[in-house]
C-alpha cells in the first residue's frame, strides 16, 4: 500500500501541470524535510516558502519521501560535518551569535544532525534542483508515453485514491 | 509564469494556526518532558512531575507534583513539592532559555517513600553521568585501607612466615627503583658518550702543545694571527663541548632527584609495609587515631561517599567557563548527534532559577519536626554566565520538640575556573542515630545531640569535617547477648568483645570526628574520636607488653624481606648519584682547564704585537 502512495505520487509529481523547473525545484525544496531532523523551526520557515512559491507541491512531497530514507542513512555523515563546524574555533564567534540570539535557537543549529544535514542540503540544492528537472524533462519527453501503455500503469492510475486527486485538480492525463 | 502563489495563503495562514494550536494543547505536556528528562539526566534517577501549566500572558509557570528520585535509595525520592510557581523572563523564552526571577515553593518534603523505583534501567544512557559521579566516589571508598580492629594474632605463637616478600610495597617499590635506576644509567651513558668532550679537550690540549713557548715575533704577523684563530675556533669548540655537557648533567641532576624523591617513599612503604603484616597475623595499632578508624571508619564514609558523589554532580550540572559545553542531543529516531550550548556572558543562561523561597514543615514530636524556611539564588547551568554564585539556606524557625538550632547552608561558586563549593549543617539537640560498631561488637546509640558537618571544595581539593557529639550515649549488645566473661583466651574475638565492652560501655559523653582532605579524586580520611581513645587505653593495659613482643616479630619479618632488596636499590641509586655526575665534573674541570691554558695563550700572542689587534 505505502509503495502504491510512492509510485502514485511519482507519477502525480511527475505528470502534474507544472513546468520541470517548478517540479523540480519542489523536489530540490522538499528534500529539506527528507534529509534534516523534522521538527525543527527551519523547516517550518520551509514549509511556508514552499506554499508560497509557485512550485509543484506534490514535487516537494516527492521530494520529502524520497529523502527521508537517504536522510537516515547519511546521518553519521551528517554528525560528523555538524561536529567539525559547530566544533571550529574560527566559527565560534557566530554559532555564539546564533545561539544567543532571539529565535534562532528554536532551529536546534547547534545539533551536530541538525547543523550539518541543513548544509549538506544547502551545498546539494542546486545539484537536486537541475538533476531532478533534467529528469523530468527525459522523462516526459521519453518515458511517460511508454510508461502510459503499460498495464500496471493504468492499474496505478486508475486506483480510486488517484482519480480522486485528479477529479480535485481538473488534470487529465 | 508567476513566482508566488497568493492563493496559498489562506492555507499557510491555516497551517500556522494549526501549529500554534498544536502549541498551545502539547507546550504543558512538552515542558513536563522536558523537566523530567532534565532532571534525571542532572539526578542520574527518575524525576516525576505530575503536570506543567505554562500562562504565557501572565508570565507564569506552575509545576505540580514533583518528585525527584534518591539515586541512592530509588524507593525513596530525595524531596517532594507539592506546587512551583516561577515568575518567568519571556524575553529569555524567545532564545529558548528558561530563566525564572522568583520561584515559590510549596509543600516541600524530603526523604518520602515512593510507590514505584525510581531507578533507571542500567543501560540508561541518561543513568551513565550520574552513575560515573557516584561509582568514582565508592572506587575511592573501596580503596581506601581502613584500619581493623582484630586481635587474633595475640596470645599464641605468631606465623610470620605467612608474610610475602611479594605482598610487600617496598619490594615491589626496590624493584622498581632498581630497574629504573638501570634504564637511566644505560641513558645516561649513552647521553655523556654523544656529548663526550674528550675531542675538544684533546685537541685544545695539543694546541697548547703546539704553541709551547713560541715567541710571537718569531711567528710573523700572518702566522700570530693564524694561531690566534686556531686558539678561538678551538676555545669555541671547547664552549661547546662544555654546554653540552651541562645540559646532559642539567638533566641528570633531575632525573637523580625524582629518584631521590622516589627513595624516600622507600620508607613510607616500610611503615605501610609494617601496617600490613601486623593485619596480616591480626595484631591491631594502639594508636587511638586507627582504633578511631576502624571503630567509625564504616559509618564515616557512608556518609562521605554520597557528599563526594554530589560535588562531581555539582561540577557536571553547573560546570565552570565559558567553553561550549557537549551534551547528547535528544531522543529521536534519527540519529540524536550532539548538541552544543555556546555560553556568553551579559546573556541569559540557559536555566537559571534566581530567587526561590519556600516554607515546609516536618510533622511529627521528633527532634526534627518543626517550620523550616529555604531559601535559594542563583540555580543554573552556566555559572560563569549569570556570574554570581549559587548560595542556599534552609533553618528551622519553630521547633514542634527539642531544642533546636538547626541550619544548612551553603555556596557553589562555578564563576570562575576554579571552582569553589562550600556547605555547612549545624544541628543542634536532634536525635542522632545508632551506629553499629561491628568491630566491637557493640552499638552506640548515640540518643540526643550535635552534629556539624561542613564541606569545601576549591579546584581539585576537598576538606571536610562530620563531626558528632552526645553526653547521653547508650550502650548495647550487638545480637542482644551479655557480655563476654573477662577470662575468655587471650586475642579470641570473645577477649576483645568483651575487652571493648568494658573500655567503652561506661561512657556516656561521646565525640567523633571525622576529617576528609585532599585531592577530589583520592582524599584521605582521618578519625578520632574519644572511644577509639579509652580502646586503645585499655588495649595499651591489657596487651602492650604482647603486642610489642608480636610487633617485634613482625617488623624483623619485614625487615628480612625487604632489607637486601632495599638496600640493593638505595646503593644503585648512591652510585647513580655519584657515578655519572662524578664522571661529568671531571669532564667540566679538564674542559675549563684547557680553555684557560688556551686563553693565556691568546693573551700572550696579542700581548706580543703592540697596537695590532689580531
Amino acid at each position: 500500500m505505502l509503495l502504491l502512495k510512492l509510485l502514485q505520487q511519482l507519477i502525480k509529481a511527475l505528470n502534474s501541470e507544472g513546468t520541470p523547473g517548478q517540479v523540480a525545484a519542489g523536489i530540490a525544496l522538499g528534500s529539506v524535510f527528507g534529509l534534516t531532523p523534522l521538527l525543527n523551526l527551519h523547516n517550518l520557515v520551509l514549509f511556508g516558502v514552499a506554499l508560497i512559491l509557485n512550485v509543484s507541491l506534490a514535487g516537494v512531497f516527492l521530494g520529502w519521501t524520497v529523502f527521508v530514507p537517504v536522510g537516515f542513512a547519511l546521518d553519521p555523515l551528517f554528525d560528523a560535518v555538524g561536529s567539525k563546524l559547530l566544533l571550529a574555533p574560527g566559527l565560534k564567534g557566530l554559532w555564539t551569535a546564533l545561539y544567543n540570539a532571539p529565535v534562532v535557537p528554536f532551529t536546534n543549529f547547534n545539533n551536530t544532525v541538525v547543523l550539518g544535514s541543513f548544509v549538506c542540503w544547502v551545498v546539494l540544492l542546486l545539484p537536486i534542483f537541475f538533476l531532478a528537472r533534467w529528469a523530468v524533462a527525459r522523462y516526459r519527453e521519453h518515458i511517460y508515453e511508454r510508461l502510459r501503455k503499460l498495464r500496471f500503469f493504468q492499474a496505478v492510475t486508475a486506483s480510486g485514491w488517484y482519480s480522486t486527486y485528479k477529479s480535485l485538480t481538473g488534470w487529465k492525463l | 509564469m508567476k513566482v508566488f502563489r497568493w492563493k496559498a495563503l489562506v492555507p499557510l495562514g491555516l497551517f500556522v494556526l494549526l501549529v500554534v494550536l498544536g502549541w498551545t494543547l502539547f507546550i504543558d505536556r512538552l515542558i513536563r518532558l522536558g523537566i523530567e528528562a532534565g532532571g534525571t539526566a542532572a539526578v542520574g534517577a527518575e524525576v516525576d512531575l505530575q503536570s506543567a501549566r505554562l500562562k504565557l500572558f501572565q508570565a507564569s509557570l506552575v509545576l505540580k507534583g514533583l518528585a525527584v528520585t534518591n539515586p541512592r535509595a530509588p524507593m525513596t525520592n530525595l524531596f517532594e513539592v507539592d506546587e512551583l510557581n516561577l515568575d518567568i523572563h519571556l524575553r529569555a523564552l524567545l532564545e529558548k532559555k528558561f530563566v525564572a526571577e522568583t520561584m515559590a515553593v510549596r509543600g516541600l518534603r524530603f526523604n518520602t517513600p515512593r510507590k514505584t523505583s525510581g531507578a533507571l534501567p542500567a543501560k540508561s544512557k541518561a543513568a551513565e553521568p550520574a552513575a560515573a559521579d557516584r561509582s568514582a566516589s565508592e572506587d575511592w571508598a573501596h580503596r581506601l585501607k581502613l584500619p581493623s580492629l582484630a586481635l587474633q594474632g595475640l596470645g599464641g605463637k605468631v606465623n610470620v612466615a605467612g608474610i610475602g616478600a611479594d605482598s610487600l610495597r617496598s619490594v615491589a617499590l626496590a624493584r622498581s627503583l632498581a630497574a629504573r635506576g638501570d634504564s637511566m644509567a644505560g641513558a645516561w651513558q649513552r647521553q655523556i658518550a654523544a656529548a663526550d668532550p674528550r675531542p675538544a679537550i684533546d685537541s685544545g690540549k695539543a694546541l697548547v702543545a703546539r704553541l709551547g713557548n713560541t715567541d710571537v715575533r718569531r711567528l710573523g704577523l700572518a702566522g700570530a694571527r693564524d694561531a690566534a684563530n686556531s686558539i678561538r675556533t678551538t676555545i669555541n669548540a671547547i664552549k661547546a663541548s662544555r654546554d653540552r655537557l651541562t645540559a646532559v648533567q642539567k638533566s641528570v641532576t633531575a632525573q637523580a632527584d625524582s629518584l631521590k624523591a622516589d627513595a624516600a617513599a622507600l620508607d613510607r612503604a616500610r611503615q605501610d609495609d609494617y601496617a600490613y603484616a601486623r593485619r596480616q597475623v591480626q595484631i591491631p595499632s594502639l594508636d587511638p587515631k586507627d582504633i578511631s578508624a576502624a571503630l567509625f571508619g564504616p559509618a564515616a564514609l557512608e556518609r562521605m561517599v554520597p557528599a563526594l558523589s554530589w560535588v562531581r554532580t555539582a561540577q557536571r550540572v553547573a560546570p565552570t567557563g565559558l567553553a561550549p559545553q557537549q551534551k547528547a542531543g535528544p531522543k529521536r529516531r534519527r540519529m540524536a548527534g550532539t548538541t552544543v550550548a555556546f555560553p556568553k556572558t551579559h546573556r541569559y543562561p540557559t536555566v537559571l532559577v534566581e530567587f526561590a523561597e519556600g516554607s515546609f514543615a516536618l510533622g511529627g514530636q521528633t527532634t526534627m519536626a518543626g517550620d523550616y524556611l529555604a531559601r535559594l539564588t542563583g540555580l543554573t547551568t552556566e555559572p560563569a554566565v549569570y556570574g554570581k554564585p549559587l548560595t542556599f539556606l534552609a533553618r528551622r524557625s519553630n521547633a514542634v520538640a527539642g531544642p533546636h538550632d538547626i541550619e544548612v547552608a551553603g555556596a557553589l561558586d562555578h564563576t570562575t575556573d576554579v571552582p569553589r563549593d562550600s556547605v555547612r549543617a549545624d544541628l543542634a539537640g536532634v536525635r542522632l542515630p545508632a551506629f553499629d560498631l561491628a568491630a566491637a561488637g557493640a552499638r552506640m546509640d548515640l540518643r540526643t545531640g550535635t552534629v556539624h558537618v561542613a564541606l569545601s571544595r576549591s579546584g581539585d581539593q576537598v576538606a571536610g569535617h562530620w563531626q558528632v557529639r552526645s553526653d547521653s550515649v547508650g550502650w548495647s549488645r550487638l545480637g542482644g547477648g551479655a557480655p563476654p566473661a573477662a577470662n575468655a583466651p587471650l586475642g579470641s574475638q570473645a577477649w576483645l568483645d568483651g575487652l571493648v565492652w568494658r573500655a567503652v560501655s561506661s561512657l556516656k559523653d561521646v565525640e567523633v570526628d571525622a576529617a576528609v582532605s585532599g585531592r577530589l579524586e583520592s582524599p584521605s580520611v582521618d578519625i578520632s574520636s574519644n572511644v577509639g581513645g579509652a580502646v586503645a587505653n585499655a588495649l595499651r593495659q591489657a596487651v602492650a607488653g604482647e603486642v610489642s613482643r608480636v610487633e617485634a616479630q613482625v617488623k624483623a619479618r619485614v625487615d628480612s624481606l625487604v632489607g637486601g632488596q632495599v638496600d640493593a636499590a638505595r646503593a644503585k641509586l648512591a652510585a647513580l648519584n655519584t657515578g655519572p655526575l662524578k664522571t661529568i665534573t671531571d669532564d667540566q674541570g679538564q674542559l675549563d682547564g684547557v680553555q684557560a691554558q688556551l686563553e693565556q695563550k691568546l693573551r700572550g700572542l696579542t700581548g706580543g704585537l703592540p697596537g695590532i689587534h689580531l
